[in-house]
């Protein structure tokens, strides 16, 4: 849809405005995704070196060797093993943190409690707090509960997210109540009515909230990196951060474990483009 | 908890019940719901204000990760106060927010007009800026190291098309800032976009038409209807920028490891190293304190800033 700012202007003017834009709107997409091609570049080129000079977009002599050797060679199997503890990990946060924050969410919109107002303000202030100041006693805290280099460590602090019950909330508020009354009323239980009326209704919600989780999981950095650090128990991202300096290894080799990485989001953020840009829309905008 | 005036506030909802039996069913009721929400609220505080507190108990203490905690005053506020290096992470931290908040929010909100108000291919503009922030970080500072790379990465290289010699730019003092902060507004000024687009979508059309009649023209109209009305939208950008900016972590991490000399380490950097290199717990929790009053005190203070009058 066609949302010009008006103005008074000749017909010529706006079509040359236009062309103006559109080249200008290329230009930046062009500078945002091409440093990401020439990842995909480096990774099928063989080579100890960074890069050829003058750089180029497209390998000379282009070869798989790379994804070949950092999927079955590199470590005795380890990347595939990174890749198995990213999507266990993820798609148990994914799951556990739906459910939670969507119950959460119905919860804080629909329910009238004692304390609710306080709680959901103090759920949002939490927002605040700097990971620079929770990092330590919550490693101690998992350390302690003898979560250290588990996967436990990782999925239960993503179990729940203020972010995520906001989201929910913002979105069954404005469900209509009726609806739960009459549920209330053909005699089903609170869980039922949850269960098989807010859940059905909140699917677009959800999706888009799961696909943020997806991608937060995914590319979680600092925390895994605290908690797990046992060579076999690392995330895609924490390996591929710690392995360049530790195993001195090639840059074609990094950017094929960074392809891999990156491809399953890609695929999901293209599948599910739509979800996301009005999940972003009623988590933050207004 | 305020029991008393809900209570109070509703009696004659129904007439057999007493208040006090409403006040009774109420607090049962209270008790059903929070029952629900607790492994919700347990993980969020238990991973948020718990360790925070904590935090603020370790910063009297002196000691490692492991073993005791014996107590010690203020001597680590007191020590952090005249630490060179901690307070030259403060000021690296205050220049990367102060060089990335205005300027990615400027870009944002331009980019975001401009799509706005393109007749075609609003999704696919709205996708492409947003990409970058799908990639993690670690991934996107690591093609980033290439891009600036002194010997062979493009930025130089385009670089020499206008005579500029080549820059060391993650190795050189003056330059790894400007360097990472490129980085962090490539990498996040579509979130931004996104969010002041959906903005610009919720202003209604009337506006923009009433202005038209009275004869003003594109800019004046963005100047003086659109921006005003993106206050709130703006704001909360800000607000965000300023907390996401101040936590700078994994860029650091990949890029320069706090390097040449401190002159890149961020604080939470500096408190990372501290914690789990240096052993350093009780001074690490203090930077970290320190860290929360400053961001919840900007919080506050923008808050207050960008609180609107205006509702549409």
């Amino acid at each position: 849809m066609a949302a010009t700012f008006g103005g008074i202007q000749s017909r010529r003017n706006t079509i040359l405005w236009q062309a103006f834009c559109y080249l200008l709107m290329i230009l930046i997409s062009v500078a945002t995704v091409v440093p990401f091609l020439f990842m995909a570049s480096t990774s099928f080129t063989k080579s100890f070196t960074m890069m050829s000079y003058p750089p180029t977009l497209i390998p000379e002599n282009p070869s798989f060797d790379n994804y070949y050797e950092i999927i079955f060679v590199f470590q005795e199997g380890l990347f595939p093993r990174w890749f198995f503890n990213t999507l266990f990990t993820t798609l148990c946060i994914t799951m556990g943190s739906l459910f939670l924050n969507t119950l959460s969410g119905y919860i804080f919109a629909k329910k009238e409690f004692y304390g609710k107002n306080v709680v959901f303000s103090l759920l949002l202030a939490t927002l605040m707090v700097p990971g620079a100041v929770t990092l330590i006693p919550a490693f101690l805290m998992v350390n302690r509960l003898g979560l250290f280099n588990t996967y436990w460590a990782l999925i239960i602090p993503g179990l729940a997210s203020p972010f995520g019950i906001f989201m929910m909330r913002q979105f069954i508020s404005s469900l209509p109540t009726e609806l739960i009354e009459s549920a209330k009323m053909d005699g089903a239980s609170e869980l039922r009515t949850f269960w098989s009326i807010i859940i059905p209704l909140s699917t677009p919600a959800m999706a888009a909230l799961g696909i943020f989780t997806v991608i937060n999981a995914w590319n979680a950095f600092l925390w895994p990196l605290v908690v797990l650090r046992a060579n076999t128990m690392r995330t895609l991202v924490v390996g591929l951060a710690t392995v360049q300096s530790e195993f001195n290894i090639n840059y074609g080799l990094v950017m094929a474990g960074s392809v891999l990485t990156v491809l399953p989001m890609l695929v999901l953020y293209i599948l599910f483009q739509p979800y996301f840009v009005e999940g972003l829309r009623m988590g933050y905008g207004k | 908890m305020s029991a008393t005036s809900t209570a109070q506030a509703t009696p004659r909802m129904l007439p057999s019940a007493t208040p006090r039996r409403r006040g009774w069913r109420k607090l049962r009721e209270t008790a059903f719901w929070y029952l629900l929400l607790s492994p919700s609220l347990l993980v969020i505080f238990g991973f948020s204000i718990v360790p925070m507190l904590w935090s603020i108990y370790y910063s009297f203490t002196k000691g490692g990760i492991l073993g005791k905690h014996p107590f010690v005053g203020l001597q680590n506020y007191e020590r952090a106060a005249t630490h060179p290096i901690f307070l030259q992470t403060i000021q690296n931290t205050t220049l990367y927010a102060v060089l990335t908040v205005p300027t990615v929010i400027v870009l944002s909100l331009v980019v975001s007009i401009i799509i706005f108000q393109l007749p075609k291919m609003q999704g696919f503009f709205r996708g492409t800026v947003y990409f970058p922030l799908i990639t993690p970080v670690v991934i996107a500072a690591n093609i980033w190291a290439y891009i600036v790379n002194r010997d062979f990465g493009p930025m130089n290289h385009i670089l020499s098309w206008f005579g500029v010699p080549r820059i060391d730019w993650l190795g050189d003092p003056t330059w790894a800032i400007p360097a990472i902060v490129m980085m962090e507004i490539w990498r996040g000024f579509g979130f931004y976009v996104i969010i002041l687009f959906a903005a610009l979508q919720s202003i209604p059309r009337e506006l923009y038409e009433a202005a038209r009649i009275d004869g003003a023209r594109s800019l004046r109209i963005i100047w003086s209807i659109t921006i005003p009305l993106l206050r709130p939208a703006l704001g909360f950008c800000f607000i965000m920028a300023t907390i996401f900016n101040f936590q700078l972590f994994d860029a650091v991490y990949v890029l320069t490891q706090g390097g040449p000399a401190w002159k890149t380490s961020t604080v939470s950097w500096y408190v990372y190293q501290q914690a789990f290199e240096s052993d350093n717990l009780g001074f690490a929790s203090t930077m970290g304190v320190v860290l929360l009053i400053i961001i919840f005190t900007l919080s506050l203070i923008q808050l207050r800033f960008f609180r609107s009058d205006i509702e549409y």
